[in-house]
């Protein structure tokens, strides 16, 4: 993947980019808001990995100016700021997801891969497939090796955001958000027991498992081949 | 102290300005009464002349006209110091009879002045004024005067008058003005002092009373409720921040001594890697800690009101309900939503933040409670109020800490020894807040119940 980082902070900066590097991921760094505009547009990348504050130019405006200009490129918003307004402003602005710092690499990780290939899913799939599992998005329905698996809304909603992500890491807070649009960190396992509850229903039956529990991340659904 | 400064002293301002309208006042007053009184002294002066007139004309006539003039001679002779002057010409203007000689014709009342008349018989002051009127007779011309001095007197009398009211007058204004000046400045000097002692940072100084119950003990009053209020929030902030600095140590401590120990004595990789995942664990907690307090803080200025919107609290509790009834089941609770409402629930509010609020309190009582607790959320209407009650039936909260479990990183005693951070409910008490809704905590008789009331639209 293509990454453009716009980040003035050289100690995070090299964090990131050692990190991605590491995964496989082409990085260009830059610490400049205005460069980073020219660079946003001229250029294909596959995600924008912007800083909320920068030098000469608002996080924010720059996101904006992307925007204008046409380009429907996925971009994640790194804010210190971590208030409820920031994250509002920011999603309004044009971003696609939003980070508070500090974060952990594996969050940041997961959010990149799960922008990554979204925009470019031409027309909204409908059925989604994993091994044998299989879930319907128009009828609601979830099947697994034929046998028609009854699920209840909140369990489906769970389910839907761990297919669309499939074969990647989806961590907990991305599932508060998505799931339950929690923008707090609950005290009670709320996470974990959901989860159980779905693998009691789609994969405890079955002889293959195919939630997965990454830890210290987060779960993903694949089916291991 | 200066003129300069003077001028500049509100009492002073007053004082001069009440005085300029009050002489105002006295100067127009006196005017009118001159204008009144002269305008009707000169009208009976007038009326004197005409009756004279009238009595001597009846006289005229071919066959009586000698003892006009007989009679307005010896009239005009027995009046030694004459309030009247009467001059009878005849038809070419020459004199027959009168105590003056020569008046100028006119058609028109006239004031003439004794100097500028030439009279037979003179005694009087040489600034004293007639008035007078010439009268065409059949056989001649008849000029009656009368003495205006009544006038002159009246005016210098008012003048007189006015000029002694005036100076009492600016006196006791003068002695007035300085009393209350004096006072007033007192009192604003006062009330300075125990200010500037403020701004010095004496925030326990407070304005004086003087027991007067005038409009300067009322603001008195409020400036000292607002500066109690302010001690308070000072007070709030120095405990809120002393608060935050040992919430962190604690976590801070024990990351620095995970890592000492490390590095001390980190038998092989594994143990290492726990030492460093349990470090991690520790930053988050503090991270989580300064998310909360920044939200709180957030919440607290209130800027997420410009983003409220219709809110039914039966979805959002329902929701709530459908998040933690297995997370309650599973920590062998049981958690149930009833409703007495038949319809929505609406209220103006954040759906996010409604939703973290009785989330929390649903975890409070999960977190706090012993295996087998009953917890209900019931919605209930009110006139123009929503009721959401969360009860428990686990050990409560003891009446003397209801209040202060509010406050930003309090732990009731019992906790001391658990996680969390202290700001699950002053979070809560920010969103009731920010609602423009009141929480209460009463005796779930046994357990706690938790009521927030709501503004209904």
């Amino acid at each position: 993947m293509r990454i453009l980082l716009l980040e003035d902070d050289a100690n995070t900066a090299a964090y990131i980019l050692k990190g991605l590097e590491e995964e496989g991921h082409t990085v260009d760094h830059l610490a400049d808001g205005r460069d980073a505009v020219a660079q946003a547009i001229s250029e294909n990348y596959d995600v924008v990995i912007l800083d909320r504050m920068l030098p000469s130019l608002d996080g924010l405006a720059i996101i904006k100016t992307i925007r204008s200009a046409g380009r429907g490129v996925p971009v994640l918003f790194l804010t210190a700021l971590g208030g409820v307004d920031d994250r509002v402003e920011g999603l309004d602005a044009g971003a696609d997801d939003y980070l508070v710092k500090p974060f952990a690499f594996s969050e940041l990780l997961a959010r990149v891969n799960a922008l990554a290939r979204r925009p470019h899913t031409k027309g909204e799939e409908t059925r989604l497939k994993v091994g044998d599992l299989e879930i319907d998005l128009v009828s609601r329905k979830v099947t697994r090796g034929g046998d028609v698996i009854d699920l209840q809304p909140r369990e489906f909603r769970l389910l839907e955001v761990l297919m669309r992500n499939r074969g990647r890491v989806v961590t907990r807070t991305m599932l508060l958000e998505r799931v339950w649009s929690f923008h707090f960190d609950p005290k009670t396992s709320v996470v974990e027991t959901h989860i159980s509850r779905l693998r009691a229903k789609i994969d405890k039956p079955y002889r293959k498992e195919l939630i997965h529990t990454i830890r210290g991340s987060g779960y993903t659904v694949h089916d291991g081949s | 102290m200066t003129v300069r400064d003077l001028l500049k002293r509100t009492p002073f301002r007053l004082a001069a300005t009440f005085s300029l309208f009050f002489i105002t006042t006295i100067l127009t007053l006196f005017t009118v009464v001159y204008l009144v009184a002269s305008a009707r002294l000169v009208a009976d002066i007038r009326d004197r002349v005409e009756t004279t007139l009238d009595s001597l004309a009846a006289l005229d006539g071919e066959r009586t006209f000698d003892d006009l003039v007989a009679l307005v001679a010896s009239e005009s002779e027995s009046v030694r110091d004459p309030d009247f002057i009467m001059e009878l010409v005849d038809k070419k203007g020459n004199f027959l009879a009168g105590n003056v000689r020569g008046v100028k014709d006119s058609n028109q009342w006239m004031t003439l002045k004794r100097s500028d008349l030439f009279l037979t018989l003179d005694r009087g002051e040489p600034d004293d004024e007639f008035l007078a009127i010439w009268r065409p007779l059949v056989k001649g011309k008849l000029l009656v005067g009368s003495d205006n001095s009544e006038v002159k007197q009246m005016k210098s009398f008012l003048q007189k008058l006015l000029g002694y009211g005036l100076l009492a007058a600016f006196l006791a204004i003068a002695l007035c003005a300085a009393y209350f000046a004096r006072e007033t400045q007192h009192r604003i000097d006062a009330f300075a002092r125990p200010l500037a002692r403020v701004s010095g940072g004496e925030i326990t100084a407070r304005v004086p009373i003087s027991g007067q119950h005038d409009d300067i003990d009322q603001v008195a009053l409020q400036v000292n409720e607002m500066l109690g209020d302010l001690q308070r929030l000072i007070e709030n902030v120095n405990q809120s921040s002393s608060d935050i600095a040992h919430d962190l140590k604690k976590p801070l401590g024990r990351l620095r001594q995970r890592l000492e120990d490390a590095r001390r004595g980190a038998a092989d990789e594994d143990e290492f890697q726990a030492a460093i995942d349990a470090a991690l664990g520790d930053i988050d907690s503090i991270t989580e800690t300064f998310d909360a307090l920044l939200r709180i803080t957030q919440i607290e200025a209130g800027a997420r009101k410009s983003r409220f919107v219709m809110v039914d609290l039966a979805t959002v509790l329902a929701d709530v309900r459908d998040v933690y009834d297995i997370v309650a089941e599973d920590a062998g609770d049981r958690l149930i939503y009833t409703t007495a409402c038949s319809g929505p629930a609406q209220v103006r509010g954040d759906r996010e933040l409604l939703v973290q609020l009785f989330a929390n309190l649903v975890e409070n009582s999960i977190r706090h409670c012993p295996k087998g607790t009953e917890i209900k959320l019931h919605l209930t209407s009110g006139p123009g109020i929503f009721i959401v009650d969360v009860t428990d039936t686990g050990p409560g909260i003891p009446e003397h800490e209801r209040e202060n479990v509010f406050r930003r990183l309090y732990r009731l005693e019992r906790e001391r020894s658990t996680d969390g951070s202290g700001l699950g409910l002053s979070l809560v008490a920010a969103i009731v807040e920010l609602h423009g809704a009141k929480i209460e905590l009463s005796d779930g008789g046994p357990g706690l119940k938790v009521e927030v009331k709501f503004p209904s639209v």
